[in-house]
């Protein structure tokens, strides 16, 4: 089946700040990770998806149509949640039922009732009176009202407790039963996505370094821990299989791939699984081995 | 857009209410008073000032962002800005209009003819006011566009006075009679010239 959203050399210059050829596929049913440090581009990429910010380069499909010829056809079917609450204080329940039933033509009023109600979001207080996860809550009652078909995500997980992180992730879970539905879900919480994600795309400094299926990721990448005279010998041997290496006060922690092969040749040495937390670092505050 | 018009009255609705207590605290002032030049102009102004209220309170909720990642344009939110300070100036004069013609009914001594005048002026003034300052508010900023905010309120009210100083004489009463439409007629010209400049402001405006 065709990509629900395909974004092809997106490009954004800030002058201090570049996005740089920023490029993936969100394949229908499944939900993305958009993991990358603060500042790496996460918000400015998913901004340029849905036209927020204008681009400098690029081309975005949504659904098979242009995101920007056909912006208004495709935001009807897409849902978006920020890690803040963008409704005013003083309104209730009621009022965003009223105001996005006269936004969304396929909003479904009795819909998002049953989310409040679900979702145990009182109808006569107001915004300011509730708690974060509350606030949370009610944006993804109002993103996922007018059936969307795309959720895009931006940290709205973040700075949630656990049990409300918990509930939203069975949320998105159930989203994607639906074979033609999507979520894009940018998070520096791995450990939410080592639950629910299907792929992992980290962006760092503007440039996407990878966008591949968790489960290969995990099961293609190792960190291998060893001092510095093994690292010194394991270079001449495998530096391409080296991907990124930290140096602590316990030696060398080295990303590598292909890691049966460095294992049947020198079991001697400790290799660990990696988690989506670690590969991250790596990429981020690790080093590349001259020649890579 | 007409959920946007919506989201602006459920948000401004107790706001709304107290604007209203307050026009009638300067009616029961004013019209005794038979001070009706600065009831009408701090009308206006009060009535002016609700738009650049709502435009606050929607960069406090970073409501912008969120709203354009529904099916709405930049174009839509420029333009629900323009229709609302027209709404909310409109609706200022008509109270105003309303309010003293009911009271001419009752006390004979009120200039009605000099009143629908003077209204008319204010809206042109209102609106003039709202095409300078909504370009800088989209471009700057409510809290940085505020320091200009008295630049905009003052250089169409100054104008209008050294106006009436210089040419006022010169006038005849025939022409002085369209002066009112006229001023409406130009206000709305220069309100819709704003509205285009606002537009491309936004345009180019990142989040």
């Amino acid at each position: 089946m065709d990509a629900i959203l395909k974004v092809c050399g997106l490009a954004k210059n800030y002058g201090d700040f570049q996005l740089k050829d920023v490029s993936f596929e969100l394949a229908p049913g499944s939900i993305m990770g958009f993991i990358g440090e603060n500042g790496a581009g996460k918000s400015t990429t998913i901004k340029a998806i849905l036209n927020i910010i204008s681009r400098d380069g690029g081309s975005v499909e949504i659904f098979g149509m242009d995101s920007q010829s056909d912006d208004k056809q495709i935001k009807e079917q897409i849902g978006v949640v920020f890690e803040e609450c963008c409704f005013h204080d003083v309104f209730s329940t009621d009022d965003i039922n009223k105001i996005m039933a006269n936004i969304y033509c396929s909003w479904d009023a009795n819909l998002f009732k049953k989310y409040c109600h679900d979702f145990k979001l009182p109808d006569k207080k107001r915004v300011k009176e509730y708690s974060r996860g509350m606030k949370m809550k009610l944006s993804i009652a109002a993103a996922l009202s007018h059936r969307p078909r795309l959720l895009i995500l931006d940290e709205a997980t973040s700075g949630l407790d656990p049990v409300v992180r918990e509930e939203m992730l069975d949320i998105f879970d159930d989203f994607v039963n639906d074979e033609q539905h999507a979520i894009l879900l940018s998070s520096h919480i791995t450990s939410d996505l080592d639950k629910i994600s299907g792929s992992i795309t980290f962006i760092h400094n503007g440039e996407i370094i990878f966008s591949k299926g968790r489960i290969d990721l995990l099961s293609q990448l190792r960190v291998l821990r060893c001092d510095e005279a093994d690292f010194v010998s394991l270079q001449k041997l495998y530096a391409h299989h080296m991907l990124r290496y930290r140096k602590g006060t316990q030696g060398y922690d080295v990303l590598v791939e292909n890691f049966e092969m460095i294992k049947s040749q020198r079991p001697e040495l400790i290799i660990d699984s990696v988690n989506i937390e670690e590969i991250m670092l790596f990429y981020a505050r690790g080093k590349r081995l001259r020649g890579n | 857009m007409k959920g946007l018009i919506i989201k602006d009255f459920l948000n401004m609705k107790r706001y709304l209410r107290n604007v209203l207590i307050i026009l009638v605290v300067y009616f029961g002032i004013f019209i005794p008073s038979h001070n009706f030049n600065v009831l009408i102009g701090v009308v206006m102004i009060m009535c002016s000032m609700l738009v650049i209220t709502s435009i606050s309170y929607d960069d406090a909720a970073k409501w912008d962002k969120f709203a354009l990642t529904m099916p709405l344009t930049k174009r839509d939110i420029v333009l629900a800005k323009y229709m609302l300070a027209l709404v909310f100036i409109f609706g200022g004069a008509l109270i105003t209009i309303i309010v003293l013609f009911a009271t001419g009914l009752v006390i004979d001594t009120i200039p009605l003819m000099e009143i629908l005048s003077l209204v008319a002026v204010m809206f042109a003034l209102g609106l003039i006011f709202e095409s300078l300052i909504l370009p800088l508010i989209f471009k700057y900023g409510v809290e940085r566009a505020r320091l200009l905010m008295i630049l905009c309120l003052l250089v169409p009210s100054g104008l209008v006075v050294l106006g009436a100083t210089a040419f006022g004489d010169k006038i005849s009463p025939q022409a002085e009679q369209f002066l009112p439409l006229a001023a409406i007629v130009f206000a709305v010209i220069i309100f819709y010239i704003s509205y285009r400049i606002s537009r491309r402001i936004y345009d180019y405006k990142d989040f």
